[in-house]
C-alpha cells in the first residue's frame, strides 16, 4: 500500500496512434516519485508516439486506442479537457523536443510565466518573482530580470532552451515528459541540461519520463531504461541491468553502435526501423536480427519476466 | 529614436513619388483626345467658334509647352493651390474638401462594421472549424465573395428602402443616408476579410507554441484571445491598410447608386465632363492618401510583431 502511494504514473497496455493506424503497441510501464524513465530507440520507432499520446495534449493528433494511463490514480484516458487543463502545466508538464517553439515569440518570458502560473495558482506578483527567480537559479539562469523582459527570440537558442524547461519547471510539477530535451542542443549545453534535470529531481523529487536516442543520456540520467522498436517495448528494466546485460538483440545491437573513446568507429546495424504500416504479425525486428529464426515471423510478441524488474520481448527468452 | 528618423525619411520619399505619379496622370490627360479649352468654352451650352475657343486655349495656358504647364501646375501644388474647375471655376481644393468628409464618414463607418464583425467571427470559425456556425457562414462568404457590391447595394436599397421603409432612397447626407452604402462596402469585405482570418486563426493554431500553451494548461480562451488574436493582428493590419487606402479615395459604384457625394461621385463626374484639374487633384489627395496609410500600417507592425523593430 506505502507503495502505491508513491505511485506517479501508471501506463497500462497502451495501444496508441494516429486516426486508427496503432503506431505504439502494449506499452506498460509504472514510475514512482523521483523515478527517472528513458526510452532510447531509433528515429521512427515511436517514442514521440508514446510521450505525446501520454501527455494527452490536445492538438497533438495522438489517439489513444486501448489501454490505460493512471496519474496518481486518476485514468488519464477518460478525463474531461477542463480537469487535463488543471493537470497540465501543474502537475504534468511537458518539455518538447524544440522547446524554444513551444513559447510565443510575441510575447514577453515574463509574461508567460505569469500567464502559467496565473492559470493555475492565486499568487501575487510578489510570489511569482520570487518563484520565477527560485527556478531561474535552479537552472543556472542569471540576469531574472533582463530574461523576464526579453522575447524568446532575444535569447540565445541554449538560453531559451533553458527558459523554456523553466517554465515547464515553474510550477514544480510532479511528473515531466521530456521527449529528446537534448537532441537540438551542442554537447556543452546537453550536459548542462542533463545536469539541471538530475538536479530538478534531487530538489523537488519528480518523476519523469525522458525521450532520447542518446544512450549516454540514459546511463546518465535514468533509473529505468526503455527499449523501443517497432512501437514496442522490446526491452526494459533498470538502466544499469539494460546497459550491462542487455538480453534482447536489437539492445546489443543499440549498445555496440555507441562509439567509444579511442576505439574504432563502430558498424551501425545494417537495414531501418520497419514503417508502421508495413508491420506484420511476428517481431518487427526479425529482418535485422543476428539471431533470427523462422518461428521468429510469427511470433506473439508476449512479454517475457526475466527478472522482478526486466523484462524483454524476444523468442529466444520466451 | 530611430523610429522618428526613418518616419521623417519615409515622409521625404513621399515627394518624388507624387512627383512620378502626377507627372504620369498629367501626361495621359495632356495626350488624351480631349480638349480643355473646348470643354470650357461648350460649358454654357453653345458650340463655340474656333477663335473663341482658340482664345480660351490661351488663356488657360494650354499653348504653352508640355513641360512647362506640368511644372507650373507643380509649383501651384507646393503653394497649396490645385487650380479651378474647367466647368465652374471654383478652386479644385474647395470641391474636393466638400466631398472629402463624405468619403471619410463612409470609410470608417463600414471600416468599423467590417472590422467589428469579421475579427470575431473569423477566429470563432477557426476555434470551432468544421462546426454549423463555420460552415453556415463560410457559404455567405462565398456567395458574397461572389457578388459585385452594386447587385448587394441594389438589394440592400430594395430591401430596407423600399420594402422596409426604414432609409429614404436618396441620401440626404446625413448619418441615416450613410448607413446603406457603408453597410454595403462592410458586407463586401467582411466576406473576404473573415476568410483571410479564419485562414490567418488556423495556421496560428497549428503552430508549436500554441501546444506549448495547452502543455502549460493555459484555456482555450486565453489561448485564443491574449495569444493568437495578438499574432493575427498583422494580417488584420495589412487587410485593413489595403481597403482603407481604397475606400479613401471613394467608391464609385456605391457613391453612385446611394447618391452619396464622396470623392468618388466627384471624381466620376469630373472624368465625364473632361474636369482634368478636378481628376489631377484627386488623383493628388489618393496617392497621399495611400502612402499615408501604409506608412501607418507599417508603424503599427512593430506594435504586434516584435521582432519587426524597424519601419
Amino acid at each position: 500500500m506505502e507503495n502505491y502511494r508513491d505511485e506517479i504514473l501508471r501506463v497500462e497496455n497502451i495501444v496508441a496512434g494516429y486516426g486508427n493506424m496503432p503506431i505504439v503497441r502494449d506499452i506498460s510501464f509504472n514510475l514512482k516519485k523521483g523515478e527517472i524513465l528513458g526510452i532510447v530507440g531509433e528515429s521512427g520507432c515511436g517514442k514521440s508516439t508514446l510521450i505525446k499520446a501520454v501527455s494527452r495534449i490536445n492538438g497533438l493528433n495522438t489517439d489513444i486506442l486501448g489501454g490505460k494511463i493512471f496519474f496518481e490514480g486518476q485514468d488519464l484516458t477518460k478525463i474531461s479537457n477542463e480537469d487535463k487543463r488543471r493537470l497540465l502545466g501543474n502537475d504534468i508538464s511537458m518539455i518538447f523536443q524544440n522547446p524554444e517553439a513551444s513559447l510565443n515569440h510575441s510575447r514577453k518570458i515574463g509574461i508567460q510565466f505569469t500567464e502559467t502560473i496565473r492559470s493555475h495558482r492565486d499568487m501575487s506578483k510578489e510570489e511569482i518573482r520570487c518563484r520565477i527567480g527560485e527556478i531561474f537559479e535552479s537552472i543556472g539562469l542569471t540576469d531574472v530580470d533582463r530574461i523576464l523582459n526579453s522575447y524568446p527570440f532575444e535569447l540565445s537558442g541554449g538560453m531559451a532552451q533553458r527558459v523554456a524547461i523553466a517554465l515547464a519547471m515553474v510550477l514544480k510539477p510532479k511528473l515531466i515528459l521530456a521527449d529528446e530535451p537534448t537532441s537540438a542542443l551542442d554537447t556543452t549545453i546537453q550536459k548542462q541540461v542533463i545536469d539541471e534535470l538530475l538536479a530538478l529531481r534531487e530538489k523537488f523529487n519528480t518523476t519523469m519520463v525522458v525521450i532520447t536516442h542518446n544512450i549516454g543520456v540514459v546511463s546518465k540520467l535514468a533509473n529505468y531504461t526503455g527499449v523501443m522498436y517497432g512501437g514496442r517495448l522490446v526491452e526494459y528494466g533498470e538502466t544499469e541491468k539494460v546497459l550491462k546485460e542487455p538480453i534482447h538483440p536489437y539492445t546489443k545491437a543499440l549498445l555496440g553502435a555507441v562509439p567509444k573513446l579511442g576505439g574504432e568507429l563502430p558498424v551501425g546495424l545494417a537495414g531501418r526501423p520497419p514503417k508502421f504500416h508495413e508491420l506484420k504479425d511476428g517481431c518487427a525486428f526479425c529482418k535485422r536480427c543476428a539471431y533470427a529464426k523462422e518461428e521468429c515471423e510469427c511470433f506473439d510478441n508476449k512479454v517475457t519476466q526475466v527478472e522482478s524488474n526486466h523484462r524483454v520481448i524476444c523468442l529466444r527468452e520466451a | 529614436m530611430n523610429m522618428k528618423k526613418n518616419i521623417i525619411k519615409r515622409l521625404v520619399q513621399f515627394i518624388p513619388v507624387l512627383i512620378g505619379i502626377t507627372f504620369l496622370t498629367f501626361s495621359l490627360m495632356y495626350i488624351s483626345p480631349s480638349n480643355p479649352a473646348s470643354v470650357k468654352a461648350s460649358a454654357g451650352g453653345i458650340t463655340p467658334s474656333k477663335e473663341v475657343v482658340e482664345e480660351i486655349k490661351e488663356e488657360m495656358g494650354l499653348n504653352r509647352p508640355f513641360l512647362v504647364q506640368y511644372v507650373s501646375w507643380l509649383g501651384n501644388l507646393a503653394k497649396g493651390d490645385m487650380g479651378s474647375s474647367y466647368i465652374t471655376d471654383e478652386p479644385v481644393i474647395d470641391k474636393l474638401m466638400v466631398a472629402l468628409p463624405y468619403t471619410l464618414k463612409m470609410a470608417f463607418l463600414s471600416m468599423a462594421i467590417t472590422l467589428i464583425f469579421s475579427v470575431p467571427l473569423g477566429v470563432y470559425m477557426a476555434a470551432h472549424k468544421g462546426g454549423i456556425v463555420d460552415f453556415l457562414l463560410r457559404i455567405f462568404a462565398f456567395i458574397g465573395n461572389a457578388l459585385p457590391n452594386f447587385i448587394i447595394g441594389i438589394f440592400l436599397l430594395y430591401l430596407c428602402s423600399y420594402k422596409l421603409g426604414l432609409i429614404p432612397v436618396l441620401s440626404t447626407g446625413g448619418w441615416i443616408g450613410v448607413i446603406l452604402p457603408s453597410l454595403t462596402l462592410a458586407l463586401v469585405m467582411s466576406t473576404r476579410y473573415i476568410r483571410q482570418i479564419r485562414a490567418a486563426t488556423l495556421d496560428e493554431l497549428s503552430k508549436d507554441y500554441v501546444i506549448g500553451l495547452r502543455a502549460r494548461g493555459i484555456s482555450e480562451h486565453n489561448i485564443l484571445f491574449k495569444n493568437v488574436l495578438k499574432n493575427i493582428m498583422v494580417t488584420v493590419i495589412t487587410l485593413t491598410g489595403i481597403s482603407i487606402g481604397s475606400l479613401l479615395g471613394g467608391t464609385v459604384v456605391v457613391e453612385m447608386i446611394f447618391n452619396w457625394p464622396g470623392l468618388g461621385h466627384l471624381v466620376m463626374e469630373a472624368i465625364g465632363k473632361r474636369d482634368y484639374p478636378i481628376v489631377q487633384g484627386f488623383v493628388v489627395w489618393l496617392s497621399v492618401a495611400f502612402m499615408l496609410v501604409n506608412l501607418l500600417t507599417d508603424i503599427s507592425y512593430t506594435w504586434f510583431n516584435p521582432k519587426i523593430k524597424e519601419i
